[in-house]
């Protein structure tokens, strides 16, 4: 494709997205919605990795790209990669037990930390691969969630999860949905493709 | 991504617009192809060769592109 750049798409997809987020705003529960569309996809990320989130995500965003309504639910391990380091100013919704700060501190601090499946090599394998990719013009994992959210997909962390780690809700992206296993069932079942990553 | 960049320029042209994309990815015709079909615009193949392919697509269905037809 000629003469567009990755952070042009990206404004471009944001700005004919509002329509999206209009039409999934009007059905305030997405049930209905769901239905009406023949084409939905629903992934379930459950992993951690780089590698395997880069595919997630490129799935989630070929799928939006051919016009289907996507939602992607982050479960276990997989909410690591939309954490972002909560903003000191913004006092804490609640407040953490040792425990909780423990298991923020050995988890990913964000997407840029994730390791990979494979040849990881303590940390090696993870720049290696991203080096590869800026070099050979592949979208990078940050490129790819930034796309995904102007591409109007459905971003769903698994509550139990959250919770389960330790985390709150300013632990994460802003603009996710927080929901549990019904919803994901919900998603996937009213889907012509679901998958677990 | 040579296709969300297309859904992407989709979006804002008429339908019976055509855009013409060039690409050197590989896989390209391979997923244009399988994406016309999902989405059912209209799929022109100009040149396919290993290292660079070209088509044009003519805008059909009014609401391809980005997330979801409605």
């Amino acid at each position: 494709m000629t003469g567009l750049a990755t952070q042009e798409v990206v404004d471009v997809a944001r700005d004919v997205a509002t329509d999206v987020a209009a039409r999934t705003a009007a059905s305030s529960d997405l049930a209905p919605a769901l239905e009406k569309n023949p084409s939905a996809s629903t992934f379930v990320v459950f992993s951690q990795e780089l590698d395997k989130q880069l595919m997630a995500f490129t799935l989630a965003n070929s799928a939006a790209a051919s016009g289907m309504r996507v939602t992607m639910f982050f479960t276990f391990w997989g909410i690591t990669a939309l954490r972002q380091r909560a903003k000191k100013a913004m006092p804490e919704t609640k407040s953490k037990t040792l425990m909780d700060r423990i298991f923020a501190w050995l988890l990913p601090k964000d997407s840029k930390r994730l390791p990979l499946s494979s040849l990881h090599f303590m940390g090696i394998g993870p720049r290696l691969i991203r080096w590869r990719m800026r070099r050979k013009g592949v979208a990078s994992l940050e490129e790819q969630i930034a796309t995904a959210r102007a591409l109007g997909v459905r971003m769903v962390l698994c509550d139990t999860s959250v919770e389960l780690m330790g985390f709150g809700r300013d632990d994460f992206l802003e603009g996710l949905e927080v929901a549990g296993a019904t919803a994901c069932l919900e998603a996937a079942a009213t889907s012509k493709v679901a998958m677990v990553i | 991504m040579p296709i969300v960049q297309l859904a992407v320029a989709l979006r804002g042209m008429a339908v019976g617009d055509e855009v013409e994309v060039a690409a050197t990815d590989a896989a390209f015709l391979a997923d244009v192809r399988a994406w016309a079909r999902l989405t059912g615009n209209a799929l022109e193949e100009l040149e396919a060769t290993a290292s660079r392919s070209r088509v044009r697509v003519t805008k059909v269905d009014p609401g391809s592109g980005s997330g979801g037809a409605a």
